[in-house]
């Protein structure tokens, strides 16, 4: 064998780790977490390289490992606790004007720019996990359905209403938080 | 109101429906206001989501899944894991150390290696170790294992 596989392998993390890291960060809601998800799919997609698929996406493959490493700690973390991965995660009582510094208008653009993420990631996260999982990897990561339907494990129905509903509930969540906390 | 068009609004949204369906939906959503306002909101979340701050891949995690990817270490890598695994590492480093000193005396020495040292063990347990990847290769220093030769240290 001529190639190096680290070498390979080292090419797609940089291929398809943005994609990998933006998934994991609206998944898990904070960097740190984000990072060790993040490390730990390449790290498994390495070992276990020889079961990929070399005709289809690296980055569904890869997507999907992370995906059920975090469906797992969710799952052993909710064996301890009462989570549902269908039903809405009780809802951080944060206010807009906890999450603000100030709240007195005068803003700088980059501040409003954050601020309005943390918005939406605050909605992403109240609306139940597959939901709002179909939706990112649709939204903001740009898979098709059917790739969605491969990271997630399910069939293209199921990401089909699961797309459809999770904006209508993300959408709501939104605009209650906005009306919830808008200093203006 | 939800009609039982609202469902694949999404779909059409994201030019996931099969071209019958699609015409079906269109035509539809030419009739209906609610449809039609329907699809204009779920554009404006879909615009929102797509629209959200992106963060770049951290340097320090590249570098990080690489160090645990790749296949052989490097030379000060493998140093920093001896550093952190003495117990594992303590029989390869002193078989090394003492299969290099062994060498070192030998030759030293103006006799015939096989006098003396049974190097044949040594270095097969280094071979072992390395084919292991228990000590990478550039471990050792190549001349200090190279099988003595006659015009070396045989020509008395
Ligand atoms: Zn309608």
């Amino acid at each position: 064998m001529d190639t190096d596989p680290a070498g390979d392998f080292s090419e797609l993390i940089r291929l398809a780790g943005e994609k990998a890291y933006n998934f994991a960060y609206r998944l898990a809601g904070n960097e740190p977490d984000a990072r060790d998800l993040v490390q730990e799919a390449f790290v498994r997609a390495y070992a276990h390289f020889g079961a990929y698929d070399r005709h289809r996406p690296f980055e569904t493959w890869l997507l999907r490992i992370l995906h059920n490493i975090y469906l797992d700690g969710v799952r052993r973390y909710a064996h301890g606790h009462t989570v549902s991965l269908d039903a809405p995660a009780p809802a951080e009582e944060t206010s807009w004007e906890e999450i603000l510094p100030g709240g007195d208008g005068d803003l700088t653009a980059e501040m409003e720019r954050r601020e309005n993420d943390a918005l939406l990631q605050k909605a992403m996260e109240s609306v139940p996990l597959h939901y709002r999982t179909a939706v990112t990897l649709c939204d903001m990561e740009d898979l098709s359905y059917e790739q969605i339907g491969e990271v997630m494990s399910c069939p293209v129905g199921t990401v089909r209403s699961r797309i459809h509903q999770g904006r209508i509930l993300i959408k709501a969540a939104y605009e209650r938080l906005e009306r919830k906390g808008a200093p203006r | 109101m939800s009609h039982e068009e609202s469902p694949w609004l999404s779909s059409l949204l994201d030019g996931e429906l099969p071209d019958a369906e699609r015409s079906r939906i269109e035509n539809h959503l030419r009739r209906c206001p609610d449809c039609a306002r329907e699809l204009l909101e779920l554009r404006r979340v879909k615009a929102l989501l797509s629209g959200a701050a992106r963060r770049p891949l951290p340097a320090e995690l590249i570098a990080a899944i690489e160090a645990r990817v790749e296949r052989r270490p490097s030379f000060f890598a493998a140093l920093r894991r001896l550093a952190a695994a003495p117990l594992v590492w303590a029989p390869a480093a002193a078989l090394t150390m003492a299969a290099l000193l062994m060498t070192f005396w030998m030759r030293s020495l103006d006799r015939t290696p096989d006098e003396y040292v049974p190097l044949g063990p040594l270095l097969a347990a280094h071979s072992r170790y390395v084919a292991e990847s228990l000590i990478p290769e550039d471990n050792l220093v190549a001349e200090s294992y190279s099988a003595p030769d006659a015009s070396d240290q045989g020509s008395n």
